[in-house]
Formats: C-alpha cells, structure tokens, sequence
C-alpha cells in the first residue's frame, strides 16, 4: 500500500499518475480514500495531475487502475464544478479511446448529485465552454434531472438544437432518460425533437443516437407511447446504414420488453441486411440471439437466420455468431434438431452447411429428437430431408441417427424402401455401429421398428459375409509401403500434439514440463514467500479418443465425396 | 536344398502336379520318356513310362505309378485309385497288352513314385507285394521323395550349369514369400543368372526353362502352404515373360528338343494361369459379389492402399480372362470340343467375376494413378471380347466423371506418379503440384478411345471439355510399340516405344477413332513383335500389366458400336 509521503514525493515529482496506475488492483479502494483525503486536505490537487499528455503514456490494465482509482476519488473530492469536468474531460478522453468512457460519467454524475450548487455551476460552465465539454454533459443534465426534471429536460432540449455536434449528441442522449415521462408536453416536445433529427440529419451518428434515445424513453414509459415512436423508428429501420443497424440491434436487446411484435419484426427485418464486413452488427447480432429466446420464438429466429446466413455473396458465417453457435448447441434436443431440420430443408447451401456446426451435440444432454409430423412432409420432401441429412451430417453419428429415424418415422411404409435403402448404402455401410443408435432409439410401437428391424438384418448378413471373407493377406501392401504409412501417421500425430499445444490455453497459464521416465512427477509449490515450499507428486493420466472412421472414406473415397455432393446440391422438390 | 524339394515334393498333388514334373525330371537324367500322363486315356496304372539305364548301366523300362504325399494304408489298399490296384493292373494288364513292341524285350522295373515317404504301418505289406511279385524281368523299386529331390538336384537343378548364388537368391524368394515383393526379387535375380548364364543351344535353353519353372513350382507350393500366392503370382508372370526370349526363334520345326522347348514354355504359361486361377477362386471370387467386399478385404485403413489392390486386382482378371480367350482360339483351331467347352466355361467364369468386382466395388471409378489406365483397358477389353458393352460404357462413363470431379475439387485425382512416396502425398493443396501431378495422360485418352468404341458422345464431349479446359496443360498421349520394345518388353529392361503426344479428344466418336486408326496403321514395329508374329499375343497383354507399359492401341477394336454389324 502506498504511503502518504509516497504520494507527495511523487505528486512533487508530477508523477503522480504513475504511481497510481502502478497500484494493485485491490489497493484501488484505500488509495481511492487516502487520495481524496489528500486532496480534500489540500496537500494534493488531484484534478490537476491528471494532464492528458500524461494519461496517455498510460495503457492496458496500469490504465485501468488509475480509471478506477480516479472514479473513486471523484465523488469523494471538494472542489470547483470547472475542476472537476476539465479533470473528468481529459479522462474520459483518454479512457474512451479504450472504450470504458461510461465509468467517467457515472463518476462525475455522482459528484453532480451531491448539491444543486454543483449542477447550477456545471451548467454555467457548459455555457461558457460550450465547445471543450466531452463527455460531461450527459452526466450533468442526467444529475440535474434528478434535482428538476423539467428544467433540466427543457435544456437538455435546448442542448439538443446547439451547432457544436458533441454537445447536441449528449443532449440527445441525455432528454431520452431525462423526459419526465408523466408530463405530456415535454414528452411530446421531445418525440418531436427526435423526429426531426431523424428526418432533417445527414449523421448517422446523430440518428444512431436520437434513435437510441427515443427508444430508451420508451422503455421508461412501459411502451406507452409506442405508438408515437413507431413511425420515428420505421423510418429508421429502413436507412441502410450499418451504425444504424447495430443501434437497432443493440436497442432491441435492451428495450425489447417495450417494444410490440411489428416493432420486433422491424428490427430483425432490418438486421437481415447485414453483411460480413459490418463487423460490429455482427458481434450486436450474436449477443441479441444469445439472449433471445431461440425456443419460444423460433419461426422468427430461423426466418431471421435464413436470411443473414442464407445463399449471397455478402453472408455472414456461422463462426462469426459464436454465442448464438454456443446457445444453440445446449438448447434441448428438440428445439436443436427443429432448427437442423429447417435448416436443411430450405435446400440453401449456406443454410445446410450450418448444420454440420451447429452439430456435435452434446451426447449427454436428452438427444436430438425431432418430430417432422409438425413440418407435415410429402414422400419426396422426407427423401429430399434424408439426402440433405446424409450430405450435412455424416460426422455426428448419434445425431445423424436421430435424425434418420425421424425420416423413417415419418416416412408412409409403403415409402420407406427409398430412405432405407439411402441410409444402409451412406450411413450404415460408413458406420457399422451406428445400427446400436437406431436399435436402441426404437420402441416396441415406434413406427419405425420395422424399418430398423429390415435394417439390422441386412446389415448383420453383410457383415457375416464380411467376417467370412476376412482380410486377405496376398492384398497387403508391401513392407516399405506399411512403413511409409506409419512414417507418415506419425509425422500426422506429431503435428496434431503440436498444434493442439500451440492452440491450447494451458500452453500460456502454465509452465510446460516433459518428463522421460515414470508415471508420476514431483513439484515443489510456493504458497507464499514465508511458507516452505509444499511437495506435490502429479500422476500421469492419460486421454484419449476414439472415433470410428468414417468406411467409405477409406474404402471408396472420391466416390464418396461425389454422392455427398450430389446430396449436398440437389434442389428441393418443386 | 534337398529338404526344400523334399518338402516340395511331399506338398505335390498327384495329378496335374508331381505327375507333370516327372518327366521333366525322367528326361534331364537321361531317361527317355515315352508315356505322359493324360486324362482321359486310360493308363493301366502307369502314369509315366520311360527307357532309362539300370544300375549296371544296361537299358530298361521304368514304369512309373505316381502317388502324392506319404503313402498309408488306405493310400495302398483301399478304393480304385490305390496304388496296389494300380500295381495289379501294371502286372496284370499293361505289361501283358499296352508296351510297345521296341520296348518289349526290356527288362521291366516298376517303380512306386511317392511325393512323400512310405509310412511305418504299410512298408511290410508293401515289401511283401514287391517281393511275391518280382519275378523273371520284372523288378520293383521305390522313389520317395528323397530320392526323387536328389534326382531333381542332379537333373534339373545341375548345380555346375547354376550361378554361384543361386542356392541363396532361391531360398531367400521361398523363405520370404509372406512379403511377396522381396521373394519376387529375389526370384527375379536368380531367374535372370539362370537366362543369362544360358548357352545359346536348345538342350541349354531347355534345361533353363525347366529350371524356372521349377523353381516356380516350388515356390507356389512354398506360398500356398503359407497361405499367400501373390509372390507365386508375380514370379508366374516373370517367369512366363523371361522364358519367352529363350523360346522364341524355336517355335517351329519338329526337332524332337523344339518340341520339348514349346512343351515346357507351355507348362510354365500353365502354371502361371493355374496360380492365376487359384488366385482368383482363393482370392477374389469369395467378395466379389459383395458390395465393398473386396475393397473391404484389403488389409489396410488407407484409401490409398485399398485404390491400388484394386485396380491391380481387375488387371489380373482381365489378363487371366484374355489367355483364356487365347487359349479358346486355340482350342477352336485344334478343334478340341471338349477344351472348347470347358474353357469356355471358365472364360465366362472369369469375366462375369470381372464384371462382379467392378460393379460391387465403386472404387474402381476413381483411378488414384493415371497408368490405371492399363488395368482398366485390359478389363476393357476382356469385357468388349465378351459382349459387355453396356457395362463397359457406364464405367467408363463413372471414371470420366469422376476424374473430372476429383481434380476440379482437388480429390484424389489421377496423377502421373508412380511412387508409393509420392501416391501417399497426394493430392497437395497447390496449384504449382496440381500441374505437375497431371502433367501428362494416357487415362484421358483411354477413355475417350472406349467412350468412342462404345459410341458414348456424352461421355466423349465431357472428357473433351476436360482436355481442353482443366486439363489443357497436360500432354495427352499414347504409347506404340517402337523398333527398341523387342529388346526390352519382356524384361522391362529400360524404357522403350513411342508416345503419340499429338493426341486430340474428338467430340465425335468416329473422329476420335479415326486418329488412332491412323497411327496404328502407321506403327509397324507392333507388327514385328515376336508374340504376334508367334501367335502368342497375350503375352504383350502380360508385359503391360508386369511391367506396367501401356497396351499398344492395336488391340482396341477400333470402330464405334454404332459402325458395328
């Protein structure tokens, strides 16, 4: 912990700063006290110190202490409103450029609210120094609001119509949660206020921001006044900016339980447009199906889905939704298997590919169970489903299986020949095992027993002849040809370990020891500087893998590979 | 050494297998043979009648009753073949009625020829019928297998006329027959010293074909016995194809030595069509009708390792069913109805489990090198002899297809690499490799010529859009026969022949065989070659597929279905 005279040799010195950002994390508090009453005392002037040059010497965690060391202080000093905004400007300039700006403002909003005097003076300040003012007036008019809401709506209106942009866009910012929302006329005067940006701005970022204002007022009234943001918010939705869209979609996450179904239905109507490049709607867009509820609401989300990832140039994949990936992989194995199902049936290219990753499940969960009577399929759209499957699916042999058996369950008797025959020739005959899915997956009653039944026998006769012919040695490749097989297996093993090992996050948490002998290791840990050091033995455990190789791809693989593509882009009946 | 003949002497069967070795053994001893084993003609219980010398040097007549492995008590004395009845019928019947006049004053030995040795429990009973029977100028004696190995190393195997290494390079090619590379190089080395030490003189040359057609024999048995053929298999080819040289300017005349050249080449080419049959009954016919059967048989999780068996496989078969084919025409010429019929038999046996290999192994339409081309014309044209043609026509289609498919996508495409070092790397993700890998062709071609034969256009335009597309950089081609292939066909000595590189692919299946017509009219040297001019062409068919040379285009049949009566 730093001591009072370290603090003064150092503010002496004007490294002040410094010394801060050099503190620990959980220091942050009592430094945090004994700055403010440093400062209150008048042995330091910490506002002073914090020059901008300065700060911005200052990067990465160091930085972040001084920012929560000085959002600390803030709230706890005496001082002059102009002290106080310069000092919070030149941080938040600093810290915004790092983007964690909004800790700066929720501190000097603090120290606003502590007196009227304080916000009638930052007002007085804002209208001297109308043009250095970031980041300070949103604070401000929010810390008023609480003192006279009207007054300080009335200027934030007032704000909202100034020339300098910074000034008008933390006004705008600020009259969507100022408004007192049970007074009409000013609500009115501020829908109107946001209507007109919307409609006469040529920023984007004007827009982005009325808009998220306006919203956030309707959110504060319970979506009371939706119906007079409506029209404001359609007109937006329609622009074709991608900053707009993000807002869109950011608002919607937050404000969603304001809004009424067209609105909803607006918002991913116009999220559809966006495209790959539009990197920050994206990341908005993962978060928003992360959060949504992709069960309830899944017609939605899958036509939402359909659009964003389906067949165009300007697609956005799979892996950059990772979140949604992550959501959708531990969603029950019905809900799962409904959005492969549809997925695959739309026949898109784009759209099937997402299933192979969406898929593993996770094997322990319920399974993939998916019931195709609520998709109401004719004979050649199960057969269609089935190829599609066959093409998509062919890594995950549980939910492959699971997914089959839909087909067949759904599949008239007098039908089932085709897809029988499709799954013993591209599934079964690639895995043997996979029979034991389908087998144990089937009830006395299921409609599909029969089916399996046919499908057991067959098979089993396949593989006694199999077992009878057995392996030929006089087909064995020559010696030199094994050997270079297992060279080249090894050199494949070698290079998966290394891989793996350079992708892993262990790889930079923990050191990395090999031991050449034994089955256990001994380590020496160091809890603390004062304790002897705590002898630890490490068992060696092993891990491994096993997957069944895929046979066809061994046995017959181009082959393979072009009835997967056959599968992969047929077309959907007409 | 000796214990190698014993044991495979002892491993023989009776007919068609020690009775066929005798008198090459008879005659390198210089006894003179005048009865052969033959089926169908009764024999009186002698299998093998000889003049040769007696102890004391003066002349007498060997008759030979032959029985395989050890001799036991119901191998005696029990059924219709046992050796005693054949005995009673020696004494009773042949000696009385059947030996020719020239040979009748000679004293008479009976000899019981066993492949094995006499067993304990009937020696008694066999000595006793030697010794109550031996009268006046008959006399017994008793060739076991230690006699007859010792007759064979000094008969046919005369050490003096052998290479110095001849013992090792021919137990290494039996020991090592599990790994069928090694003991066929090893058969290859000590075959190769045995045709160049030769003499230029028939009775030398006769003496070498006998010499590797025991030591194939022997090692067929070796490999049998092991449970694996295919060394039996390699060296049947190689010894088919190195004997030839030594045969092939004494095909005429009736010289009593041209004959025995022509009969013992033919046994070799025999016996390599016996391993070949045993290989494919033992082999390939159990998964043949199975869907993946036989690629499923192939010891190896390599898609690689499963590409080649296969391929390799359906050469064999075609090879096997086009010396089946010779062998009808020559039957048909001898008008020997009986042969006729059963190698007919046997020919529509071997192309229908072509057909069945083909069809229940999908792999066969993705060649992984572009020489498979050979194995795949082969097959081609055992199937085009045969009438199917429809067949044909849809896998040549499916390997045009999927040729096509495998280098747009960078699959396992054909690539001109030959080496398992390189074939197991391929295909490499580069452009630079693609090139390199399909820098030339004689698969896109082949299959354009029998898209063409089968009057295919469709097939015939994608593979011309190939060519010319994708495919534009590489050097399309054909290989003929030059003035240099005679020299070094059979042995694969060195590189030989022309490639035809001005090869277009026609859309027009007429026009596409209308330029191969042209060349082949062209290429003279294919005429010239000593097999065809000895009507004995399939074996440039079996130097193709050893030594993986493409088959001259003068045995595609050159008109379109549509041009055909």
């Amino acid at each position: 912990m730093m001591t009072r005279d370290e603090i003064l040799a150092a503010y002496a010195k004007e490294t002040l700063i410094d010394i801060i950002a050099a503190a620990d994390y959980g220091q942050c508090e009592a430094l945090a006290d004994l700055l403010s009453e440093m400062h209150n005392s008048g042995e330091i002037d910490i506002l002073t110190a914090c020059k901008s040059d300065q700060l911005d010497t200052i990067s990465g965690s160091p930085f972040f202490i001084f920012q929560n060391v000085f959002c600390l202080t803030l709230p706890r000093i005496q001082c002059q409103a102009e002290a106080a905004m310069t000092a919070s400007t030149q941080v938040y300039r600093a810290a915004d450029a790092k983007g964690s700006g909004s800790m700066i403002g929720e501190a000097l909003r603090t120290w606003f609210q502590q007196s009227s005097e304080r916000t009638e003076e930052g007002l007085a300040v804002i209208q001297r120094y109308m043009s250095n003012q970031t980041g300070t007036i949103t604070p401000l008019l929010l810390a008023g609001a609480e003192q006279d809401s009207r007054r300080f709506a009335a200027v934030a209106l007032d704000l909202s119509k100034q020339a300098q942009p910074q000034i008008r866009f933390d006004a705008l910012r600020a009259l969507g949660r100022v408004v007192p929302i049970d007074n009409d006329r000013l609500l009115h005067q501020a829908l109107s206020r946001f209507s007109e940006v919307v409609d006469a701005s040529s920023s984007d970022q004007e827009i982005a921001v009325a808009i998220e204002a306006v919203l956030h007022l309707l959110y504060r009234t319970h979506g009371r006044i939706v119906d007079q943001v409506r029209p404001i918010f359609e007109r937006v939705c329609e622009m074709p900016s991608a900053l707009l869209r993000q807002t869109l979609g950011r608002s919607l996450m937050y404000y969603q339980n304001a809004y009424d179904e067209s609105m909803i239905d607006t918002t991913f109507l116009a999220l559809q447009a966006t495209n790959k490049e539009d990197i920050d709607t994206v990341q908005t867009i993962n978060t928003l199906l992360y959060m949504w509820d992709i069960d309830d609401d899944r017609k939605r989300v899958f036509c939402f889905l359909s659009k964003l990832l389906g067949d165009r140039d300007d697609a956005i994949e799979l892996s950059a939704l990772d979140n949604f990936t992550h959501c959708i992989r531990k969603e029950k194995g019905e809900v799962l298997g409904w959005y492969v199902v549809s997925l695959l049936l739309t026949g898109d290219k784009n759209l099937c590919t997402v299933v192979e990753q969406i898929l593993p499940y996770n094997e322990s969960r319920d399974g993939l169970d998916v019931d195709l009577r609520a998709f109401a399929l004719a004979p050649p759209w199960i057969a269609f489903l089935t190829r599609k499957i066959l093409g998509f699916c062919r890594h995950e042999k549980q939910s492959t299986a699971a997914l089959l058996l839909s087909c067949l369950r759904a599949m008239p008797e007098s039908n089932r020949a085709e897809i029988e025959d499709l799954i013993y020739d591209y599934f079964l005959m690639n895995y043997f095992t996979a029979i034991e899915c389908f087998e144990s997956a089937v009830s006395e009653d299921d409609s599909a027993r029969e089916s399996v039944n046919r499908l057991a026998l067959k098979l089993k006769s396949y593989l006694d002849t199999l077992s009878k012919i057995g392996k030929c040695s006089a087909f064995e490749p020559t010696e030199r040809e094994q050997q270079l097989q297992r060279y080249r297996l090894a050199d494949f093993g070698r290079d998966v370990q290394k891989r793996a090992e350079e992708s892993s996050a262990l790889s930079f948490l923990v050191h990395k020891a090999t031991i050449l002998y034994g089955t256990a290791s001994i380590t020496y840990l160091y809890t603390d500087d004062s304790a002897a050091p705590h002898r630890q033995e490490i068992r060696m455990t092993s891990h491994e893998h096993v997957a069944e190789l895929a046979r066809l791809y061994v046995i017959d693989r181009v082959g393979f590979c072009v009835a997967r593509v056959r599968f992969r882009l047929e077309r959907p009946p007409v | 050494m000796k214990l190698i003949f014993m044991e495979y002497l002892a491993s023989l069967k009776e007919r068609g297998e020690l009775d066929v070795i005798m008198p090459d053994l008879l005659s390198e001893i210089g006894f003179n043979v005048i009865s052969r084993p033959a089926i169908g003609t009764r024999q009186y219980g002698v299998d093998v009648a000889a003049v040769g010398p007696g102890p004391d040097n003066t002349s007498r007549l060997y008759l030979l009753s032959i029985k395989s492995g050890n001799l036991r008590r119901s191998g005696w004395d029990t059924g219709e073949q046992s050796l005693r009845t054949s005995l009673n019928e020696i004494l009773d019947v042949y000696i009385t009625n059947h030996v020719p006049k020239r040979y009748s004053d000679l004293p008479v030995v009976i000899v019981l020829c066993l492949g094995g040795d006499l067993h304990e429990d009937v020696r008694t009973n066999v000595e006793s019928f030697m010794t109550e029977h031996t009268k006046g100028s008959i006399t017994f004696d008793l060739w076991n297998g230690d006699h007859l190995a010792k007759l064979l190393l000094r008969g046919i195997l005369r050490e003096n006329t052998l290479p110095s290494t001849w013992q090792s390079d021919f137990r290494k090619s039996l020991a090592m027959v599990d790994e069928p590379d090694v003991s066929f190089a090893h058969y290859r080395r000590f075959t190769i010293s045995v045709v160049d030490r030769c003499k230029t003189n028939k009775r030398a040359r006769l003496r070498a074909i006998r010499q590797i057609y025991l030591a194939l024999w022997t090692l067929y048995v070796w490999a049998r016995t092991a449970d694996n053929i295919e060394a039996a298999y390699l060296c049947g080819e190689w010894a088919v194809l190195i004997s030839w040289p030594l045969i092939k300017g004494h095909l005429t005349g009736r010289s009593k030595e041209v004959l025995q050249l022509n009969q013992s080449f033919k046994r070799i080419v025999e016996l390599h069509n016996a391993v070949a049959y045993d290989y494919l009954i033992t082999y390939v016919k159990p998964g043949a009708k199975i869907k993946n059967g036989l690629a499923s048989a192939v010891p190896s999780q390599s898609y690689l390792d499963i590409n080649l068996r296969m391929f390799n496989i359906i050469g064999r078969i075609g090879t096997r069913g086009l010396w089946q084919w010779f062998f009808l025409e020559q039957a048909n010429l001898e008008d020997k109805n009986d042969d006729v019929k059963a190698i007919q038999a046997d020919l529509m046996v071997t192309t229908e489990l072509l057909a069945d290999v083909i069809q229940n192994n999908p792999v066969l339409c993705t060649p992984i090198k572009d020489s498979h081309a050979i194995d795949i014309n082969i097959a081609c044209l055992l199937l085009n002899r045969l009438g199917y043609d429809p067949m044909v026509q849809s896998w040549i289609q499916n390997i045009a297809s999927a040729t096509v498919f495998a280098y747009r996508s960078n699959g396992h495409y054909p690539c001109v690499f030959n080496d398992y070092r390189d074939l197991i790397d391929h295909p490499k993700d580069d452009d630079q490799y693609r090139a390199e890998a399909t820098v030339g062709s004689i698969l896109v071609p082949t299959l354009a010529v029998w898209a063409s034969i089968n009057g295919d256009e469709e097939t015939l335009v994608l593979l011309a859009d190939f060519a010319s597309g994708l495919y534009i950089h590489s050097t399309l081609q054909l290989w003929y026969p030059g003035s240099d292939t005679e020299e070094h066909l059979y042995r694969g000595s060195a590189d030989h022949g022309l490639a035809a590189t001005d090869i277009r692919i026609e859309r027009c299946p007429e026009d596409m065989l209308a330029q191969i017509r042209s060349e082949c009219s062209k290429s003279a040297a294919f005429e010239s070659l000593s097999p065809l001019a000895c009507s004995f062409w399939p074996l440039l068919i079996l130097a193709s597929r050893h030594h993986g040379i493409p088959v001259p285009p003068h045995f595609w049949p050159l008109t379109t279905h549509t041009n055909n009566p």
